[in-house]
């Protein structure tokens, strides 16, 4: 007999991957400007920083000035992937044990929580709000619910198909939503941490001087 | 309108050549720009004109969501997505007069906000991108222009110019050796077998300084004909900033030099040294280096030798985002002022966290936009005045010329240089 929500879930997930294969297609379609410029520093080395010591909140202002932002952003990401190894878990009815599962909601939560207020405070601040579309509050909105049915499920207070549908909901908005942020980010990211390991931003502040 | 009516350039139907352009711009970054951002907003403190007036309009995320809007308009969201032919249809002439306003008066493409991105968005790309997009719809500030096809008509009738230029020059080396009292100096032009080609700006601010640094280190230079102001890279041109550049490129291959040293210029510095190499898909030739990283190998290596009791006032240096954030040059004035002032104090923040003084990317060219400017060069203005320095130095000559104004109209009580202009003062090996 056909499983119906674990099969929604499926071909929804498929719709997911799609789209996501589609924003990569579509970025790596472009032509990417090579840069033949001699450099002055590595570009490795500042592909390196921008996903490890440049995200630490103490090196951009932005993280100084809103470090409860940075907080709150980082509990929500850490949320959705307890969200994603939750949903693993339980298609592959891989018992995780009750500490993995209590470790797992309690990420959830926080993530929920998280979502929440980033929703609460773009609500609330008129700049926000005024740069918001619709988008900025239902693809955290369904984020919050697929966290939240996922943390009852863990825990065993709800049945596996209400996390299956929130999750399968979330998959089927995911290609029109901001979420493409995920394929985006490695690449911006990437782009920007070479071009300042090429530059030389990176070469410290010691006086030493590479020229 | 057909798809082709839509490049046409007409006074009644103002040109929307959109998808020319986007074919060209949409690179994988500016993709990655325009499909990257999540409206956090957290960019919002890092432009100076948000820092000024903290309005909606004033933030970056709202600039960005302008041109992604105003692409979407162009392609369609689904035509995006499939990379079909854009169409101008729904951007009309007052929708790009509101781009071009935003694009060149409200944005100096200081990519504060980049770095600031937590996911790295480049703004500064989106908005060069609707530079490019004003540019070949007739909607650039004209005065850029006109600078622009001045500096591309001057490459192609060099020998009108080279005489007057010549007897300038006389002129100028005959005040400068009774200027400093030395009958040897001299400011060579087109010599064979130079080392190094030093490309100015126009104005003689730019050349007698370093030309006597040259002659006191003893240098085996020769002075550009052209300048190095690239005007076309503050349009969005690419075809205009390669004409510009390939003037350069051209005589420092003639004269077959070592490398090209460019004078105190922001974007001049990073034009040639990061961006041409792209445009032309190679390296360059010759090397390329500011005549600051020039100053700081010879006071490091004791070419030259500096003695900072000749400025005793207190110093502060302002980073220009070209040199500084994007062009990779923190340190480098840093090691020479230091040799070269008593008292040197650094503007918070600085480097490449360095705000813009407001007055890069050809925004001290259009005069209409001097209420502007003097707005959002009020951060900065601030940090100045925070440090109690009585003079600040600038490598860019258009932060001077803003950073000049804004002593003016904030009463900041500083003097605004160049950083060579200190350096002579303090040169203790003179010939």
């Amino acid at each position: 007999m056909i499983d119906i929500p674990l099969t929604f879930l499926i071909v929804s997930l498929t719709v997911a991957l799609a789209g996501v294969g589609v924003w990569t297609f579509q970025l790596f379609s472009r032509d990417s400007a090579c840069d033949p410029s001699p450099g002055k520093g590595s570009d490795k080395l500042g592909v390196l920083y921008a996903f490890t010591l440049g995200m630490l909140p103490w090196k951009k202002e932005s993280a100084r000035l809103h470090w409860m932002v940075y907080l709150r952003g980082i509990c929500f990401h850490i949320g959705i992937f307890a969200g994603i190894l939750a949903l693993l878990l339980s298609i592959f009815s891989i018992a995780g044990g009750g500490t993995l599962s209590l470790v797992l909601s309690i990420l959830m939560w926080i993530g929920a929580v998280a979502g929440v207020a980033a929703i609460i405070s773009r609500a609330a601040d008129a700049n926000l709000r005024g740069i918001s579309n619709p988008d900025d509050y239902i693809s955290p909105a369904l984020i919050i619910l697929f966290m939240s049915t996922g943390a009852l499920h863990v825990t065993g207070l709800i049945d596996a198909v209400y996390f299956y549908v929130a999750a399968s909901v979330l998959c089927l908005y995911l290609p029109w939503s901001k979420v493409r942020h995920c394929v985006y980010f490695f690449f911006s990211r990437g782009k920007i941490g070479a071009m300042m390991g090429h530059r030389g931003l990176l070469n410290g502040h010691s006086g030493k001087l590479k020229t | 309108m057909s798809d082709n009516d839509s490049t046409t350039l007409t006074a009644e139907s103002p040109a929307l050549p959109v998808r020319e352009v986007l074919d060209k711009q949409l690179t994988r970054e500016t993709v990655a720009a325009l499909g990257g951002c999540v409206r956090c907003g957290l960019c919002a403190e890092s432009c100076h004109y948000y820092a000024a007036q903290p309005e909606l309009q004033n933030m970056p995320v709202y600039r960005g969501e302008a041109v992604r809007k105003f692409i979407r308009k162009a392609n369609g969201h689904t035509k995006q997505l499939f990379h079909r032919p854009a169409k101008a249809k729904s951007n009309d002439s007052s929708s790009l007069d509101s781009l071009a306003d935003m694009a060149f008066g409200k944005c100096t493409l200081c990519r504060r906000c980049t770095v600031n991105c937590p996911v790295g968005v480049d703004t500064a790309s989106l908005m060069r991108t609707a530079r490019s997009i004003a540019t070949a719809s007739g909607k650039a500030p004209e005065i850029l222009v006109q600078l622009a096809d001045a500096a591309i008509s001057r490459g192609e009738n060099i020998e009108l110019f080279r005489d007057m230029l010549l007897d300038r020059l006389k002129e100028l080396e005959t005040e400068t050796r009774n200027k400093i009292n030395d009958p040897t100096f001299s400011i060579p032009v087109g010599k064979k077998g130079a080392d190094m080609l030093f490309v100015g700006l126009s104005g003689e601010h730019s050349i007698v300084p370093p030309s006597i640094l040259f002659h006191y280190a003893k240098a085996n230079w020769t002075l550009s004909l052209f300048e190095a102001s690239n005007y076309g890279s503050f349009i969005g041109d690419s075809e205009r900033s390669k004409k510009i550049a390939q003037r350069i490129i051209d005589e420092a291959r003639d004269l077959g030099v070592k490398e090209v040293v460019i004078g105190e210029c922001g974007h001049a510095y990073t034009v040639l040294r990061w961006e041409a190499p792209k445009w032309f898909k190679q390296a360059l030739p010759f090397r390329v280096r500011s005549l600051i990283e020039v100053l700081a190998e010879w006071v490091e290596s004791g070419r030259l030798i500096l003695n900072p009791e000749a400025n005793p006032e207190p110093v502060t240096y302002h980073d220009s985002c070209n040199l500084g954030r994007n062009g990779g040059l923190l340190e480098e004035p840093r090691v020479v002022l230091r040799a070269a002032v008593k008292d040197f104090r650094e503007i918070y923040p600085n480097r490449e966290e360095s705000y813009c003084c407001g007055g890069g990317s050809g925004m001290v060219a259009v005069s209409e936009w001097e209420e502007r400017r003097m707005l959002a060069g009020l951060p900065k203005a601030r940090q100045i005045k925070a440090t109690g320095a009585k003079i600040v130095v600038a490598s860019c000559d258009n932060c001077r010329i803003q950073l000049t104004e804004l002593n003016e109209r904030y009463n900041l009580g500083i003097k605004v240089t160049g950083l060579a202009d200190l350096v002579v003062n303090a040169v203790v090996n003179k010939r």
